[in-house]
């Protein structure tokens, strides 16, 4: 590893496997947080309409992802 | 794809591991259950600690583990790099926690008292998808070492393998594929040839 190399990774950002690793935990941060967030609408009362409106995705895509964790 | 292994990995590792997925109402059988199984064997801790996995690092093991269960499954490694970009995990946790309740970002089994679901009859479960990865990763490291059995030290190289909070945990306590693999080649290496401590 040349000395260029070594600086771009002490400064972390251009080192792929830092941004690589982000995304990935990005992604994980963000199954967890639409988990709990679709949870709690149901629990107001939300209807899947409404909860696949504000995600702008399709009721069908937010239904099959979440409806196993809400009870209804 | 069990045949290989070993008579303790059988009947009381993938079993222990299945009882405890079962324990907490999981759906399927994960890396970590595989890992706690493995490091809850009596039998097993001997052969473990040779390869630097002693009764100290499986306790860090375990309260990192715990810690990234609460953060959604991520690492300390991950949340670090979450901060290169200026994302507070911890913060971004703890705001979630105070308006979702407590565990709102909690990754894998429901947290006691959170779930609605019916309780299900404990049976065999099915190995996650990691879970099966860490396994093709144990025998593909057992043939690479020309061991005919599976053991132990295959079962932590194949869960190494696999990228995640649990491989994070243990590199943080300086287990590593590498670093495992050179403690085997070390217990390998009889002290019989030219033994360095005879100088003459």
């Amino acid at each position: 590893m040349n000395e260029a190399t070594t600086l771009a990774g002490a400064a972390g950002d251009r080192d792929p496997r830092v941004g690589l690793r982000a995304v990935a935990a990005l992604r994980r941060l963000l199954e967890q947080l639409e988990r709990a967030q679709v949870r709690s609408a149901r629990e107001q009362g939300w209807a899947w309409q409404e909860i696949a409106n504000e995600l702008g995705v399709s009721r069908q895509a937010v239904h099959k992802k979440h409806s196993g964790h809400s009870g209804g | 794809m069990f045949q290989r292994f070993s008579r303790t990995m059988r009947e009381a590792v993938l079993v222990e591991a299945q009882r405890r997925a079962a324990a907490e109402g999981a759906a399927e059988i994960g890396v970590e259950h595989l890992y706690a199984a493995l490091t809850g064997t009596a039998r097993c801790a001997a052969r473990l600690a040779a390869i630097g996995l002693g009764a100290a690092q499986v306790t860090a093991v375990r309260e990192a583990l715990e810690h990234s269960r609460r953060r959604a499954g991520l690492s300390r490694r991950d949340a670090d790099a979450l901060q290169t970009y200026g994302i507070d995990v911890a913060s971004l946790v703890e705001r979630a926690e105070a308006q979702l309740g407590q565990d709102a970002l909690a990754a894998a089994a429901p947290a006691t008292g959170g779930g609605r679901r019916s309780q299900r009859p404990p049976r065999s479960l099915p190995f996650a998808g990691e879970a099966k990865r860490a396994i093709e990763g144990a025998l593909r490291q057992a043939r690479a070492r020309a061991d005919r059995e599976l053991r132990e030290e295959h079962l932590l190289l194949g869960m190494l393998t696999v990228r995640g909070p649990l491989a994070d945990a243990l590199a943080d306590q300086g287990v590593t594929l590498a670093s495992v693999h050179s403690a085997l080649d070390a217990l390998d290496a009889p002290a019989a040839p030219g033994g360095s401590e005879r100088s003459a």
